[in-house]
């Protein structure tokens, strides 16, 4: 569960530091182990999506592990 | 004007080699010579001396009579006693006497020269250009010496003040403003003058600074780099007030403790601050001091990186740095908050801190700020 969100905080965290995935957590009022227990739902990941690549800078497509 | 000093002591060879080393601070202060305490007070009843020193053993009168003399006479300027008997007797004498300072003979010119300007320009008070270098110098100074005085600030259309207490700035005034505004404005002015002023001659009304004198110098630091203002205004358009943050303390707590248990005494010092103002928000043996270092550090260490030319890398997520004494010190950086470890490197496996405890108490910490 929440597999997404959590991949986003990695991203969010490997391209901007702690810095960034503490401004991460804030904008979207979720913590990374709270994101692991809930769903991945359609608007849970644009709402994270559009703050990681402000955050980041950058679209942060390029950066998902497809694995 | 130019001050009067009087020596007094029956050694005339000393006496007038002392005379003659003054003199060349001639346009600071003249000096008058005698060789008895009873030619000290005819000399006295005439003329007004700014500072008086005298030995204390003299053949007759001493130098102490010559203290009580004219404390009697209401005499307003400094008394320095000198003698080369400092035993605990003596000195503990004269400390019953009250406001009475003591020189030790011997002692070196230079030292007793230092000693005389010293008095005086405490008398007279320190004042000078304003260049950013200088005053903050000069407040530097004040800090280390923990002196409790006021320095006045001003330039052509207005004035303001910082009021020290044991070298900590604990009020600030600068127009309409008070507190830390008001410091911050006063020691970024860049054309003006400063003096510093006795506290009895600007009494303090209320205390508005609370935060301790390194942190509040840089803070001051920081806004005067244009660059890192520019950031700062940048940092602020970007957030919106979604991310204002409403900090759990007991959780910080919590995540403080999960790090006592697992490093157990190979932690040091631990301490969480805000990089806004540098104050701590939950710790162990926390360093204000130490913390107001590392907060510094950390800003020149972003700033340098950030304004690389290459701009290829920012600061992650921490930096180590090994220091002497089997001390290593970690500064994970949260961009408002940074957390500090210090750890005894022997004591601590280096791979389980960074790679199980870091990301747990990361987690805490986020479940902090996100409540």
């Amino acid at each position: 569960m929440g597999a997404v969100i959590n991949e986003i905080y990695r991203i969010v965290t490997d391209r901007a530091g702690f810095k960034g995935r503490m401004r991460l957590a804030v904008r979207t009022g979720i913590s990374r182990t709270r994101a692991a227990q809930m769903e991945d739902t359609p608007d849970m990941i644009t709402k994270f999506k559009e703050a990681a690549d402000e955050i980041v800078g950058s679209d942060i497509d390029p950066y998902f592990d497809r694995r | 004007m130019i001050k009067r000093l009087l020596l007094v002591d029956d050694e005339k060879f000393f006496l007038e080699g002392l005379k003659e080393g003054l003199s060349e601070y001639e346009s600071i202060f003249t000096t008058d010579i005698c060789f008895s305490v009873e030619e000290a007070i005819d000399m006295c009843n005439q003329i007004h001396y700014d500072l008086i020193i005298s030995d204390i053993r003299m053949p007759g009168k001493s130098g102490l009579d010559l203290f009580v003399y004219l404390r009697g006479q209401d005499y307003r300027g400094g008394f320095f006693a000198m003698t080369a008997y400092g035993s605990p007797e003596v000195l503990e004498k004269i400390k019953s006497l009250g406001g009475l300072d003591v020189l030790l003979k011997p002692f070196d010119f230079n030292w007793f020269s230092e000693k005389i300007l010293d008095f005086f320009s405490e008398e007279e008070g320190v004042s000078g250009t304003i260049d950013s270098i200088a005053l903050t110098s000069l407040l530097q100074m004040i800090n280390l010496e923990k002196k409790s005085l006021v320095v006045k600030v001003e330039n052509k259309t207005s004035e303001g003040f910082l009021y020290f207490e044991k070298g900590e700035i604990v009020h600030a005034q600068f127009r309409e403003e008070t507190g830390e505004e008001a410091a911050f404005h006063l020691i970024k002015l860049k054309r003006g003058r400063f003096s510093i002023l006795n506290p009895n001659e600007k009494k303090i009304k209320q205390k508005t600074i609370d935060i301790p004198f390194m942190v509040l110098m840089m803070n001051v630091m920081k806004m005067e780099d244009e660059n890192i203002k520019d950031n700062i205004l940048e940092d602020k358009n970007k957030n919106n007030k979604d991310e204002e943050v409403n900090m759990d303390v007991k959780k910080l707590n919590e995540a403080v403790e999960y790090l006592k248990d697992q490093l157990g005494k190979g932690l040091l010092h631990t301490d969480i601050w805000s990089t806004a103002d540098g104050q701590s928000l939950a710790g162990f043996n926390p360093q204000p001091k130490a913390a107001a270092l590392f907060n510094q550090l950390t800003q020149h260490i972003a700033d340098a990186l950030h304004q690389s030319e290459d701009d290829f890398v920012e600061l992650g997520r921490y930096y180590l740095i090994d220091l002497i004494g089997d001390h290593m010190i970690i500064i994970l950086y949260l961009g408002d908050y940074q957390w500090g470890l210090l750890f005894n490197k022997k004591e601590v496996q280096l791979g389980l801190l960074l790679n199980i405890v870091i990301p747990k108490i990361i987690d805490i910490f986020e479940e902090a700020v996100t409540g």
